[in-house]
């Protein structure tokens, strides 16, 4: 099984770039998500009686504010994944197409591929997540400080971790279907 | 010649790391901007005016001061003296702010283009014409506004609506008495006192100040209005804590897409040589020494990093753009517009490149170790 990791996987020093590139790009989309629930947070109960009115206006416009400046994002951080994802296995279809020159069966050889996607969709997932969430907090609390103004914690629920984890592998896994038909239509 | 060596298609990987970066400071930059903008120009009609509001209010627009008109009035240079109250008010079913100013003043206070007619009786108000174009107001409508300080109604005429590309076209303009009344504070105290003084505005306001026979300063909020203080003192907290926490989270945003920006673009360039490296080998076989391929390498991402900035920058503009012509995006109830910013172009141009760059001539030992 280790070894079997080992062939799917390659050059750790490539894979550690492959996984921070994807790491990074999804810790921009974790953090956005972090702090627009800061806003999303805000709930204003019916104790000012007209005034609620005024406070419900400009709080409506502040989370339309953190949600629009999500959403390029969002959309960005998806795209740029999935073409990532596209180049995971452009150092490795060289040596997949050896391995089945010298005999291997090509379902051995998407096993390994899909192996390799699974590994680096979750670090991605793990690493982006754990990022994205700790710099969104640090940088908070730092630019809180710095400006005097208060402290609220950026956090995660629990249905946007799955989301997350949900977008990064699809669109990783997605990202590969290239490679893989490329690997079914080999004719060797 | 050389430069073609190394084909473009093998930093594809960096370009769109590098536009994906390029295209998250944009959009976060001139997000921030624009924001800011719209706040730092919610209260200023002229560049060239200074403002007086509360020291004490979290929100100048909740707050409230004392003023004196006459005796600045009266200091030599002073050009124009506006005192304003502003209240927010319930009007179509949409929260706006309802602007109380000396209307004999209001062609010196904004050139502004008018449809319609100035108002001549207490109870016709002039509205702003994006304000108009939003709630869809039209000259000769009448409307009853609720004033939300004090909960009085009253049934208002609509004579005209301006355009005066300042922050009054998301506004409602009335008499200032009738908003006093509406806001429920004596005539003594209004929301903010403009001062227009051409150039000499710094030297006047030292003058002010220095003058102890003046009062005016230091502003105070006054004690006694009418309303309930301790709710108006809890809005003012609470909205204040809210623009508060939003600019702290336009700050945020910014480091974070930097930071992240920086360390993924850091990143690709190690996965791009590492994909390189068969090429690299080659090239140094064929007897291409390590400084050549080293500056072909630098050349190559600094122009990819900078168009990739460029486009970056353009993609972002025009999509915000769409995103605020599609939706109304406002702020402290005015809209906000979209600002062009050199300094975010700059930025999102030679960020990347320098990243690139920088990565390129550290890890230039190991290009050269093949």
């Amino acid at each position: 099984m280790v070894g079997l990791l080992k062939l799917a996987l390659g050059d750790v020093k490539i894979l550690i770039s492959e996984v921070f590139t994807i790491s990074l790009i999804a810790s921009l989309v974790v953090g956005a998500t972090a702090l627009t629930n800061v806003v999303r947070g805000y709930v204003v109960g019916d104790v000012f009686g007209l005034w609620n009115y005024l406070l419900v206006s400009v709080y409506k416009e502040l989370r339309l504010i953190t949600y629009l400046w999500s959403i390029p994002i969002w959309v960005l951080v998806l795209i740029s994944m999935y073409l990532m994802s596209n180049y995971l296995s452009h150092d490795l279809i060289p040596t997949y197409v050896k391995l089945v020159y010298v005999g291997a069966s090509k379902r051995f050889v998407i096993t390994l591929l899909l192996l390799r996607y699974f590994v680096i969709a979750f670090l991605s997932w793990l690493i982006g997540l754990s990022l994205g969430l700790t710099a969104s907090q640090v940088m908070f609390r730092f630019t809180a400080y710095v400006l005097r103004t208060p402290y609220e914690v950026p956090y995660l629920g629990l249905s946007d971790v799955v989301e997350l984890a949900v977008i990064t592998n699809l669109l990783i896994l997605l990202g590969g279907i290239p490679t893989l038909t490329k690997l079914v239509r080999c004719r060797y | 010649m050389i430069f073609k060596l190394i084909p473009w298609g093998s930093l594809r990987l960096v370009a769109i790391v590098t536009i994906t970066a390029s295209i998250a400071i944009s959009s976060t930059g001139l997000y921030m901007v624009s924001m800011y903008r719209t706040l730092t120009s919610s209260l200023m009609i002229n560049d060239g005016d200074a403002v007086i509001t509360s020291s004490t209010s979290k929100l100048p627009h909740t707050g409230l001061v004392r003023y004196a008109t006459t005796r600045i009035a009266n200091v030599e240079g002073i050009e124009l003296v506006s005192p304003e109250v502003i209240t927010p008010v319930v009007l179509n079913g949409e929260v706006v702010f309802l602007r109380g100013v000396n209307l004999s003043l209001f062609n010196k206070l904004a050139d502004a283009t008018l449809v319609g007619d100035m108002t001549r009786g207490d109870n016709e108000v002039l509205v702003g014409i994006r304000l108009s174009n939003y709630l869809r107001i039209h000259v000769g409508d009448s409307y009853v506004i609720t004033a939300i300080p004090t909960g009085k109604e009253v049934k208002v005429f609509v004579s005209g609506v301006f355009r005066s590309n300042t922050s009054l076209d998301d506004e409602v303009v009335g008499d200032l008495r009738v908003v006093q009344e509406l806001r429920g504070v004596s005539p003594d105290y209004v929301t903010l006192v403009r001062i227009r003084a051409g150039g000499l505005i710094d030297t006047l306001l030292h003058n002010i100040t220095s003058r102890s026979e003046l009062d005016i300063m230091p502003l105070k909020v006054i004690s006694r209005f009418g309303g309930n203080r301790s709710d108006v003192e809890l809005v003012d907290e609470l909205l204040g804590r809210g623009i508060k926490i939003s600019s702290n989270l336009l700050w945020t945003s910014l480091i974070l897409v930097l930071t992240a920006s920086s360390l993924a673009m850091y990143y690709s360039v190690l996965w791009s040589l590492s994909s390189l490296k068969p090429i690299i080998n080659s090239l140094k076989f064929l007897g291409l020494s390590s400084r050549v391929l080293t500056s072909v390498l630098a050349v190559k991402s600094l122009t990819l990093g900078i168009t990739a900035g460029v486009l970056g920058y353009l993609i972002s503009y025009l999509t915000l753009n769409l995103i605020f012509n599609i939706t109304a995006v406002r702020l402290l109830l005015h809209s906000v517009e979209l600002v062009n910013d050199f300094k975010v172009l700059t930025s999102s141009a030679l960020l990347p490149s320098t990243i690139i760059l920088l990565t390129i001539l550290v890890k230039s030992k190991a290009i050269a170790e093949g």
